[in-house]
């Protein structure tokens, strides 16, 4: 083929295909919808999607973070709460006619941070949590169960603290009484005495008579009175936990009256 | 002849560039405008169908934004977009068998009456000759051919857009021509 004949052919082409066929508006119409719909989609999208994936992120960061629990800590012993945690108490062991043993959160009443020597976290157990009715109290025994703790540095800045601070004050916020209490509770549950128990029981009281554990004391007093078959004295001290319109033990304390009739 | 005439290179500026990869239907339809000319040319006569064109070149300034981050300020745009056309052309195969028939019915089609008619029916013949040979030679040759000799960029800005060497262009376009000769002096198209 000649080269004149192949440039009339290029030349033929290039006339017989031109662009100007093709209804250019209508393309520009149509690339212009879809961009803005694309454009309109993409913007929806990140309206719901940015908020979503920033709730995500706050949310994992948070529970990650060492500092949000702090924070947590911190409130929920502002609301009175507090140690209600992770001590090591043997679980009790339970028997036909004694009630299952449980350890009650010290207090419900919120009580003002102590500072407290380090180290004394691993000393303490702290009992298992469990529900515990409050025990109303009146403002005399609150006087004088603060007056029976030792409260160096009491302030009300003092739970805003960091976290190393708030776990040296956990010992503190656990009421002296603590320890009394679960000497009771090991002979109570793991003595396999009734009779040391009692007496176990009635040194706490007699030590505590307003102190944080006093209900479970009274009910576990009460068991042990009946387990050396002093059914009666048992029965007066049955009576009024079974009465009571909120108190630890109550239905238990039913119980067992209904089970000595 | 202004698909002839050598193209002018403009800078983009960024702002612009940020806008149309964000979508803007403002900065694409700019876009569109400066360029729709060249790639609807380019569409209709590599692919030859109307509507495969219409659909190529729609294609192009829609996948544009997603795009347009492989575009550097200061690159020609019109050589980007014609690289993208080139490249999606290939999924148009199918419509080059509607574009046969097509070839075939204009070859059937009588001239215009303001036409010699002996002229119009050798131009129609010319142009329906090449078109089947175009058909024949090998894709790459084929865009090669029509961005170079048919649509008349230079070799430099058909390498910028089909992201190849300036030599490679001219090995396709003498390779393609060669086919081309060999195709179209087995026809008899006069």
């Amino acid at each position: 083929m000649s080269h004149d004949l192949f440039e009339r052919a290029v030349n033929a082409y290039r006339n017989e295909y031109p662009g100007s066929a093709l209804d250019a508006r209508a393309i520009r119409r149509r690339v212009l919808a879809r961009a803005g719909m694309r454009r309109r989609r993409r913007l929806a999208l990140l309206r719901v999607g940015l908020p979503v994936a920033a709730t995500f992120s706050v949310s994992v960061a948070l529970a990650a973070s060492e500092v949000g629990f702090r924070g947590f800590d911190d409130v929920r012993r502002w609301l009175g709460e507090a140690l209600e945690a992770n001590t090591a108490t043997p679980a009790p062991a339970r028997s036909p006619g004694s009630p299952r043993a449980s350890l009650a959160a010290p207090a419900l009443v919120p009580s003002p941070p102590v500072a407290a020597a380090p180290g004394e976290v691993n000393q303490v157990p702290l009992p298992p949590p469990e529900p515990r009715a409050p025990k109303p109290r009146s403002g005399d025994d609150r006087r004088r169960e603060r007056d029976s703790r030792s409260t160096p540095g009491r302030d009300a800045a003092a739970p805003l603290e960091a976290k190393g601070g708030a776990r040296d004050l956990r010992p503190n916020l656990l009421s002296e009484d603590l320890a009394s209490y679960q000497r009771a509770h090991r002979l109570h549950f793991h003595g396999g005495e009734p009779a040391a128990a009692l007496g176990a029981w009635d040194a706490y009281l007699a030590a505590y008579p307003a102190g944080t554990f006093v209900p479970e004391a009274r009910f576990n007093r009460a068991v042990c009175l009946l387990r050396l078959g002093r059914r009666a004295e048992a029965k007066a001290v049955l009576e009024p936990i079974a009465e009571s319109s909120f108190a630890y033990g109550r239905e238990r304390a039913r119980a067992l009256l209904g089970a000595m009739e | 002849l202004h698909s002839l005439a050598l193209p002018k290179i403009g800078a983009l500026e960024e702002e612009f560039l940020e806008r149309v990869r964000s979508g803007d239907p403002e900065a694409v339809a700019t876009v569109y405008d400066r360029h729709h000319q060249a790639l609807c040319s380019f569409a209709k006569r590599l692919l030859g169908d109307d509507h495969a064109a219409e659909d190529l070149v729609q294609d192009v300034f829609l996948v544009l934004p997603s795009l347009a981050h492989r575009l550097d300020p200061g690159a020609s745009l019109r050589s980007f977009l014609l690289g993208i056309a080139a490249n999606r052309a290939r999924h148009y195969r199918r419509s080059w068998r509607r574009r046969l028939k097509f070839v075939e019915r204009l070859g059937r089609e009588s001239a215009p009456p303001c036409e010699n008619p002996e002229r119009a029916s050798e131009r129609k013949a010319l142009a329906s000759a090449l078109a089947r040979a175009l058909d024949a030679i090998p894709f790459d040759h084929r865009v090669t051919f029509v961005l170079r000799e048919i649509e008349g960029y230079s070799s430099r800005e058909v390498a910028l857009s089909l992201k190849i060497p300036e030599a490679t262009v001219r090995t396709r376009v003498f390779h393609a021509k060669e086919k081309l000769r060999a195709l179209l002096g087995g026809e008899d198209v006069r």
